[in-house]
């Protein structure tokens, strides 16, 4: 039997779930040291790579080799330099799909036979970074889906053994380096999403860089001088700092630069004060989820953490005030993703299940909706400013449940126009303006001489719980199509991806 | 003898009476065919909700013969006419649509059409509310007091209107016209035409001291405005783009002069060009004066602040401002934020309450937080500044 596999491929953390014998989601630990949660940390040597903590240990002393944060790159055309220790522009180094890839292959380790997984991504991932995610895959020698995290969090949630959802939930994901919010109806194990937002450059990482800060604002203040702020110690001891202050209202920790070792005091309100510009963002956020769900904070019935981040009081005291309501307690909430992303799998590959899994997925139910506006781009009359400009037309509303298939009529904008430019455009917010959208893909249509202005062109967008768009632009005269698809397959092929890429995992 | 004369009286008497009381009787007739004639009229209204339009509207509702002997069907054309300098019985100018639902094809004139299903004696015994037609979308030939001729007619099915005029009269068979005064707060058409070299020269001064709102007037910023006013002549016929190109010349070393000088009224300016540019020269003008913001790749203070107080005189839309605002604040590499963090980029203003200031810096937010995954990374840079900004506000005004 195929062994049933969720992934939670974090920015600072990574783990691994399957199903048990009877259906339930369970973690699958690193043989080596026990532990359930990974680094998706790499340290890349000259003919060997290692991932997870050891790696951190080694950007002790050889920092510049140690790669972090792949998956925060993932929309990037950057690449991991050893020489320089940072990602770069250019080409001379290791791309992010290439580092997440090993933290794949590391996972894939901790048991046999894993060859089709489920890997969760941050909701609000445009299609680059879900496509560099699938090449990570590839890499890693799996066949991938993926799911968006908060979604398969609130799956773990629904799915929990002695509680009990139900109503509209929201799912609170602050982790080390992503943040999405996710709006959900639960009725028994049913979920059905109705909106997500987020920001994929906010998390825990975020809150470590603030207490380096703080350190060396100190440090200076009694030693004269500056610390090194990039060192990867200090880094590891503001994020030790952080952890402890979720418990402790100060920490004291000996810190070592350039004038000597020196001890520094943090307090709690300290720590707070600096992240205070995080925090509103999270509000903004919270505030953004809300509206876009058309809810008031007393019709939501439950908050739901995930994340490591959510570890913070000044957190949970923000959503508790916000929401007027405690979160829920009471799992762990570093590996509510992989857990779910476990149940998702298992529902995606009903036929490799055995008869009590089956039975244990029976009652689950997903009902995802599409997270960004889809839209083509069009000539358009600007009446208010007496122009035309070409503008984006939006096609799939955000938000719509999928599956979905929405249709729209257009014209030949002149006659004798001889073709006409098919692209589909992809966007967070409602975009009319095109430079503030994402051409995803474009074609261009040959549409033969003697054209007449007014000319109908109907295009539809179809999208599926798979996340694949069909996208057809149909020229009714001639009776003539082109079609585009939107897969989330990856985009490069494997000699492309394993470029570099000359070592194996130690 | 007096018997005869009263007998003469009588008969002439009885003649008297029998013609007034067929005079009578033909007006009656006439009174019942006129009621019975096409009849128009035409009431400022907001429509009601299940028409699907908000906004104030000139509902058109008819009545009377629409019928047409020759076919089954019938057209039913509406044209508007700005009858202000002509006799009533004549058609003075079109009018023109801002919509393309309300305009002839293939033209900007103001057009209405729709076939309908009659027979010869098709009529409609009470008004119908026929078509509303926003108040917005009508352009006048000229600005102010207007008095707006609104014909309908009933024709033959392949009756074709170009311009407002007909292609044969002959087809029309029912016509009727009301009269409703109306006041254009917007240039007029014409009025755009007569000021049209007025209001360049103008934007140029607007560009110019826009330009020389951060206190200095750069080589960039001048080659955008020269590079505008090169636009202007692209399509003339040599002599007169040489022409023009000469007058821009001078004209731009003389204003630049002016503006070093600070002889350059700016309420007097401003004032001229709102009195004689039309929407989309408004646009125009913004449009430079943003480009030359952003020319020296920064946004400085002082030019948000320059550009919001003009934006905010023209009238424009100030949703569509902030969208273009928005297109040049994404792509300059510096914002000026030097003082404090800059409501002035937002458009805030002193007269919002606190709760509405939180309410535009969170939609700020979610504008730019959509910005963080673009492919330019000079964008998403640009992006998280941006954010950044909102959230320092946001913490000022304790949301």
């Amino acid at each position: 039997m195929k062994k049933v596999i969720g992934i939670d491929l974090g920015t600072t953390y990574s783990a691994i779930a399957t199903l048990d014998d009877i259906g339930n989601p369970e973690i699958i630990p690193n043989p080596e040291n026990n532990n359930k949660i990974t680094r998706s940390a790499i340290y890349i040597g000259k003919d060997n790579a290692i991932v997870g903590d050891k790696a951190l240990d080694a950007s002790v002393t050889e920092p510049k080799k140690v790669a972090k944060h792949a998956k925060i790159k993932m929309e990037d055309e950057v690449v991991f330099s050893t020489k320089d220790g940072k990602w770069i522009d250019g080409k001379k180094g290791y791309t992010p799909s290439q580092v997440s890839s090993l933290v794949l292959k590391k996972l894939k380790d901790y048991t046999s036979g894993v060859k089709k997984v489920v890997i969760t991504v941050p909701a609000l991932f445009a299609e680059a970074s879900r496509s560099a995610t699938l090449d990570a895959a590839k890499l890693a020698g799996l066949e991938a889906e993926l799911i968006n995290e908060p979604t398969a969090a609130v799956l773990h949630y629904a799915n929990l053994p002695g509680v009990k959802l139900s109503g509209r939930v929201l799912v609170f994901d602050l982790g080390g380096g992503t943040f999405d919010i996710t709006i959900a109806k639960i009725k028994d194990k049913k979920v059905d999403v109705i909106t997500s937002v987020g920001d994929k450059h906010l998390g825990g990482e975020d809150f470590d860089k603030e207490i380096i800060k703080i350190i060396d604002k100190k440090y200076k203040k009694a030693k004269g001088k500056s610390l090194n702020i990039n060192d990867a110690k200090l880094a590891m001891t503001a994020e030790k700092i952080k952890k402890i202050l979720s418990s402790k209202d100060k920490v004291a920790e000996i810190v070592d630069g350039p004038k000597g070792p020196h001890k520094i005091e943090i307090k709690r309100e300290e720590f707070e004060e600096s992240i205070d510009t995080y925090i509103e963002k999270i509000k903004m956020l919270m505030e953004e989820a809300l509206e876009r769900a058309d809810c008031k904070p007393s019709n939501i019935s439950q908050s739901l953490l995930v994340g490591g981040s959510t570890r913070i009081p000044l957190v949970t005291n923000i959503i508790t005030k916000i929401m007027k309501k405690a979160p829920v307690k009471g799992v762990n909430v570093d590996e509510a993703v992989a857990l779910g992303a476990a149940i998702y799998a298992g529902l995606q590959s009903k036929t490799d299940l055995n008869s009590a899994q089956k039975k244990a997925m029976s009652k689950v139910e997903l009902n995802d909706v599409c997270n960004f506006y889809m839209g083509t781009l069009v000539v358009v009359a600007d009446h208010e400013r007496k122009m035309h400009a070409t503008a984006n037309r939006i096609i799939i509303p955000r938000d719509t449940p999928l599956p979905c298939a929405e249709t729209a009529d257009f014209a030949l904008l002149y006659d004798g126009q001889e073709t006409l430019k098919c692209s589909v455009t992809q966007s967070e917010g409602e975009e009319k303006e095109l430079d503030f959208v994402e051409i995803v893909a474009e074609k261009e249509m040959k549409l033969g001489k003697d054209r007449s202005e007014g000319e109908p062109i109907k295009v539809t967008y179809s999208y599926d719980t798979n996340g694949k768009m069909h996208c057809i632009f149909e020229d009714i005269k001639k009776k003539t199509k082109v079609e585009l698809d939107l897969k989330p397959e990856g985009s490069k092929t494997i000699k492309e991806l394993k470029e570099n890429l000359d070592f194996e995992i130690e | 003898m007096e018997g005869w004369i009263i007998w003469i009286l009588i008969v002439i008497g009885f003649a008297v009476f029998r013609h007034i009381s067929q005079e009578n009787q033909t007006k009656e007739v006439i009174e019942t065919l006129t009621s019975n004639q096409l009849t128009i009229k035409v009431k400022e209204e907001i429509p009601p909700k299940d028409v699907g339009i908000k906004v104030k509207c000139f509902g058109i509702k008819i009545k009377g013969w629409i019928g047409n002997p020759t076919e089954d069907q019938s057209k039913i054309i509406l044209t508007i006419y700005d009858n202000t300098d002509s006799p009533d019985d004549d058609f003075g100018m079109p009018v023109l649509s801002a919509h393309p639902a309300f305009c002839e094809k293939n033209s900007r004139v103001f057009g209405v059409d729709v076939i309908w299903k009659t027979t010869a004696d098709t009529y409609l015994t009470d008004f119908f509310n026929w078509i509303y037609i926003p108040k917005d979308i009508i352009l006048s030939p000229k600005k102010g007091k207007r008095k707006l001729k609104f014909h309908l007619t009933v024709c033959e099915t392949d009756t074709e209107v170009k311009h407002s005029s007909y292609d044969d009269v002959s087809k029309i068979k029912h016509h009727a016209s009301t009269f409703v005064n109306f006041n254009f707060q917007e240039v007029g058409y014409m009025d755009e035409l007569i000021n049209k070299d007025k209001v360049e020269d103008l934007t140029i001064q607007l560009g110019m001291s826009m330009a020389a709102a951060d206190g200095s007037l750069d080589q960039k910023e001048l080659n955008i405005i020269k590079k505008w006013a090169q636009s202007l002549t692209d399509e003339l016929e040599k002599d007169k783009a040489d022409e023009k190109k000469k007058h821009f010349s001078s004209f731009i070393k003389k204003t630049y002069s002016a503006v070093k000088d600070k002889k350059v009224s700016l309420s007097n300016l401003v004032k001229d060009f709102n009195n004689k540019a039309g929407k989309g020269q408004k646009y125009l003008a913004i449009q430079l004066m943003l480009d030359i913001a952003g020319a020296d790749g920064k946004l400085s203070k002082e030019e948000i602040v320059f550009i919001n107080k003009i934006a905010k005189t023209t009238g424009i839309d100030l949703d569509t401002f902030k969208e273009m605002k928005n297109k040049v604040i994404a792509n300059v590499d510096k914002i000026d934020m030097s003082e404090s963090p800059s409501e002035e980029t937002f458009g805030i203003t002193k007269d919002m309450d606190e709760k509405e200031k939180c309410k535009l810096l969170r939609k700020e937010f979610t504008k730019w937080n959509n910005q963080t995954t673009n492919k330019d990374p000079k964008r998403r840079k640009r992006a998280k500044e941006m954010i950044k900004i909102v959230a320092e506000l946001r913490k000022k005004y304790d949301c």
